[in-house]
């Protein structure tokens, strides 16, 4: 197992390697560079930049060299001191960036991912159970609708039943009078109050995947031969599903959670972007659009870490739950 | 009995005048906030924070009639820092909608006989927000040791600046044609110096709109700013006092980099060429740096709320003396622009800026968000055109470009009223490149130049070019006759931007009309800026572009988008003075006519010469209608929160005037 492990490591460095060089590539091939973006918005604005300003400034920030030696000064530094650069069109340190939005995000992303595994689970296993039963019907209609209707669009609409019912639209996470007002009771009130449509919507939309999957998984198990077995021995049909089918059929689920990783750092971008949530992935998507390359290119490494990260662990998840993947691992 | 009616109607008087004065008195003279601030002893009286009663800044025009309430905080969306920023600038000047600039931070100036040297007054008794006395040192250090930090003294150019740029506002030609940058010297607390190598009438007005900060608390900035204290200063002045020098250590850029981080951790900048940017330019940003304006930022830029809270040495009045700002905090909410029309309508800001697309959103919503909509006045020569580079690297081309019966045609061909309608919902009006009748540089007839539709006469005119076919190829297009491009169709490609997305329906409709004149248009579709700014910098290998918002509040105090000097300019191309590869226009030509005023206007030293050039700028335009205007509304709309009082409607909003700073925000209140 610890070969096994120490190999696996051994890749996902690699992985990240190759990942980030490919995404600092990614985001160097669109026209133009960071300066260029940074002059055209100043020139818009009525400030003046002539070409030798424009040229001071490229070399201060090592825009003119070329793109091996950007990537390596870049990445250099992660490795080897810590260091993720500075934001551009911040003007501050990339981890001072994160610092200040990781919080909420993570707060977002994590109560979202509980959200989606709390009703999931339990649904799944209700549907597969109660097969063709006006609830496996009921909860399969919602589910469908929630992964058809794209984020935005259910965000908008839930939005606007929030302002006809509260005349509030529900924006971010606070109430204007709750912005900058010190912790109270009424401000964590007010905090709940703004989740439920973030929760909703980003879970609703994972939810209906995983219930399809949970579903599907439980009727395959409930339809085994040791189930059977199980019924001839006389075991408690509620023993043989909650302890022996359901830890086969979460096995896909278990899988799945490390790739959510990922997600808890971005938040979900667009829903994001509609419902004003202070989330990484907001700021990620400004990065790109203004080519605030350091910026933008540790994001992506670090969703590369946390997709790397995730894959691991859903090994060792797997490997944990289920003994014949183990049992795979160990002669590995 | 006479001296019984004297002592009652003494006694009614002074009756009264206690009643009068205790009225008085009770009018509240500062925000509550500072009062309790006051009164608990952690901020001086009122009388010791503002400047002496002959030199405090009394504002009488912008004063509400009524006596409003301190407080309150006004929600805004976040536009970024050339939103807020304007709205609490504190020039020493500030230019008037006229074009003249009245005293701001300065109490007032005199010139000399020769025009050489401006003396600038300052307040007695002026504090910068952290309670510093601000003095003349502030603006004799900022000059000499952030904005002009090193000079070569042979070819005057400025080589080195803390903070980052330095324009040419300062600079005049000395006896040998050489531009140098001015003298500024400390003379005493209240009173410094600007001396110029030859007069420059709009000095004032260039510090107005251009350097609209001449100052910063020296005491602050000498830790944090570059410096070498044993080297000569370049102005060859060794009494260090006056030019600010006086106490300054040499700061190497690890100590600069280290003592502003020592200040705040919100000063961690990657070297000391963007801490002079950030810190020494673009300040107001970032909190706890004093400054002179009515609010001060206190949030860190990642906030998704900016707060600004007000500065409690704020050194302006009301009529009634009574402490400006009313209102104490400005809150700038960051969130997607699309978010901003049903925010302002479920009532969470206080104040939308939008323009014409969306006026049907906002004005149909004012009673359900309880704002209303105010129209404001905007400067601008056109807000849809249609460039040609006549730069264009192509001959042919550009000399189709260069042909002013072609430009006739491209503006007559064109059916303005429909594109009004199709993408403006008619909320403009159908004009030419020209400004507006009432602006400085209008010209009679200009606007309404060759822009009623008629297609017959552009197909005559195009009819009449040599080097273009009358007949159209079996595509029904124009080609080129005789050259490289003989036998082949006329197509041009319009660049269009990737942040307005009217553009490109803009273009379809031009395609429309120019098919009936036998042209082909191509959109030349970018799908991010930096595409579009790279070819202009190029300056030759871009064919024509649409464009809005061009031409401006004066030509002569801004001739940017109208005369040949930027590097930038769409119709000017590689003629612009500024480019790396400057083009040298034709001998006799209109272009060259045109480089040739703004060269003077750059350089002329007499009010009655810049005029003159900046005449012969609008002139050109008028003569060569260099860019196609279509259509103009000079119009911009605010939706204003009913609470909001003393709200200017109908002012004028520009960069030279300062946008929504030009309402004077400071004077306005909330009255729920």
């Amino acid at each position: 197992m610890t070969k096994y492990i120490i190999k696996k490591l051994l890749i996902m460095a690699l992985t990240v390697f190759l990942i980030s060089l490919a995404v600092f590539f990614i985001i160097t091939l669109p026209p133009g560079d960071f300066m260029t973006n940074y002059v055209g918005r100043m020139l818009a604005a009525g400030e003046r930049v002539n070409q030798e300003e424009i040229d001071a400034l490229r070399r201060t920030y090592a825009l003119d060299q070329p793109f091996i030696i950007q990537f390596w000064r870049w990445f250099s530094k992660i490795i080897f001191h810590g260091d993720f650069g500075y934001s551009f069109s911040l003007s501050m340190p990339v981890t001072a960036v994160i610092k200040a939005y990781i919080g909420p995000t993570m707060a977002l992303s994590i109560t979202t991912m509980l959200f989606t595994y709390i009703i999931s689970i339990p649904v799944g296993i209700y549907s597969a159970v109660h097969q063709y039963s006006f609830g496996d019907y009921f909860f399969t209609t919602i589910c469908f609708l929630g992964q058809a209707v794209p984020n935005f669009l259910m965000a908008i609409l839930l939005m606007f039943i929030a302002f006809r019912l509260t005349g509030d639209t529900m924006l971010g996470l606070y109430s204007p009078k709750y912005q900058n007002a010190p912790w109270s009771w009424e401000k964590f009130l007010d905090l709940l109050k703004h989740c439920i449509i973030p929760v909703l919507v980003i879970g609703l939309n994972n939810t209906c995947g995983l219930i399809r999957t949970m579903r599907s998984q439980m009727l395959d198990e409930l339809n085994k031969n040791y189930v059977m077995t199980g019924k001839a021995k006389g075991m408690k049909a509620a023993a043989i599903r909650y302890k022996y089918c359901v830890r086969a059929a979460v096995n896909p689920i278990a899988s799945s959670i490390g790739w959510s990783l990922v997600n808890i750092f971005t938040g979900t971008t667009i829903t994001a972007i509609v419902l004003n949530l202070p989330s990484m992935g907001t700021v990620m998507y400004n990065a790109l659009i203004n080519q605030d390359m350091y910026l933008a290119g540790s994001w992506l490494f670090l969703m590369a870490i946390a997709t790397v990260i995730g894959t691991f662990i859903s090994d060792v998840l797997l490997a944990w739950l289920d003994p014949r993947a183990r049992k795979e691992y160990l002669k590995g | 009995m006479n001296k019984r009616v004297m002592s009652l109607l003494l006694m009614i008087c002074v009756i009264f005048s206690v009643f009068a004065g205790s009225v008085y008195a009770d009018i509240e003279k500062e925000s509550p906030i500072l009062a309790e601030q006051v009164a608990a002893g952690t901020l001086p009286a009122l009388e010791d924070r503002i400047p002496t009663e002959a030199d405090v800044f009394v504002e009488t025009e912008y004063s509400p009639e009524e006596t409003p309430s301190y407080g309150g905080t006004i929600r805004t969306n976040n536009g970024g820092m050339w939103y807020f920023g304007p709205n609490a600038e504190e020039p020493l000047f500030r230019l008037l909608d006229n074009g003249t600039v009245e005293p701001n931070v300065a109490k007032g100036y005199d010139l000399s006989d020769d025009g050489l040297v401006y003396t600038i007054h300052l307040r007695e008794g002026m504090k910068w927000s952290d309670g510093t006395p601000f003095t003349a040192t502030d603006c004799v250090y900022y000059y000499n040791y952030v904005l002009v930090t090193d000079v070569d003294n042979e070819t005057g150019k400025v080589t080195k600046s803390n903070a980052g740029r330095y324009y040419n506002w300062y600079q005049t030609a000395d006896e040998n044609g050489v531009m140098r940058p001015a003298q500024v010297r400390y003379v005493d607390d209240q009173t410094f110096t600007i001396t110029l190598y030859s007069p420059k009438p709009t000095l004032l007005q260039a510090i107005a709109i251009d350097n609209k900060w001449m100052f910063c608390p020296k005491e602050w900035y000498k830790d944090i700013m570059v410096n070498d204290a044993s080297a000569p200063h370049w102005s060859g002045e060794s009494d260090l006092k006056l030019i600010g020098g006086e106490g300054l250590p040499t700061i190497t850029e690890e100590q600069a980099l280290a003592n502003a981080l020592a200040k705040s951790e919100l000063y961690n900048f990657e070297n000391a060429a963007k801490l002079g940017d950030q810190l020494g330019y673009r300040y107001w940003q970032y909190a706890g740096r004093p400054t002179l304006r009515p609010w001060n930022i206190v949030s860190p830029l990642t906030d998704q709320t900016l707060v600004f809270v007000r500065n409690p040495y704020y050194w302006k009045v009301d009529k009634d003396g009574r402490q400006l700002p009313y209102i104490d905090t400005f809150e700038y909410v960051t969130m997607d622009a699309s978010l901003y029309a049903q925010e302002k309508i479920a009532g969470n800001l206080d104040l939308v800026r939008f323009d014409s697309s969306e006026f049907p959103i906002y004005k149909s919503s004012e009673a359900i968000g309880n704002y209303r909509v105010t129209t404001d006045i905007v400067p601008y020569w056109s807000n849809v055109s249609l460039e040609f580079n006549q730069s264009y690297k192509d001959p042919q081309y550009r000399e189709l470009f260069a042909n002013l019966d072609f430009r006739h045609a491209i503006s007559i061909a064109a059916d303005r009223d429909e594109i009004n309608e199709i993408i403006y919902n008619g909320m403009m009006t159908p004009a030419q490149f020209a400004a507006s009748e009432g602006m400085g540089d209008y010209i009679e007839g200009a606007p309404e130049k060759w822009i009623e539709f008629n297609v017959e006469e552009a197909n005559a005119l195009l009819d009449g070019i040599d080097g273009i076919s009358k007949e159209l190829n079996s595509d029904g297009y124009r080609t080129f006759v005789g050259g490289e491009h003989d036998g082949q169709p006329i197509t041009i490609e319009i660049e269009t931007r990737a942040d307005a997305p009217n553009d490109a329906q803009l273009v379809a409709l031009l395609a429309k009309y120019y098919k009936a004149i036998g042209l082909q248009i191509v959109e030349s579709n970018n799908t991010d800026n930096n595409t579009r700014n790279e070819k202009y910098y190029a300056g030759d290998i871009y064919m024509a572009a649409v464009n809005s918002s061009q031409g401006g509040f004066s030509v002569m105090l801004r001739p940017d988008s109208v005369a040949a000097n930027r590097n930038n300019c769409a119709f000017v191309g590689k003629y612009g003075l500024e480019h790396a590869d400057a083009l040298t226009p034709e001998p006799g030509s209109a272009m060259e006519e045109l480089v040739n005023a703004t060269k003077t206007l750059l350089s002329a030293s007499t009010l009655e010469d810049m005029q003159a050039a900046a005449k012969r700028i609008a002139q050109s335009h008028f003569d060569n209608t260099w860019v196609i205007g279509f259509l103009s509304s000079n119009k911009t709309f605010d939706a204003v929160a009913n609470r909001v009082h003393n709200y200017r409607d109908g002012f004028v909003s520009c960069d030279e005037l300062r946008f929504l700073g030009n309402t004077r925000p400071y004077s306005w209140f909330i009255q729920d």
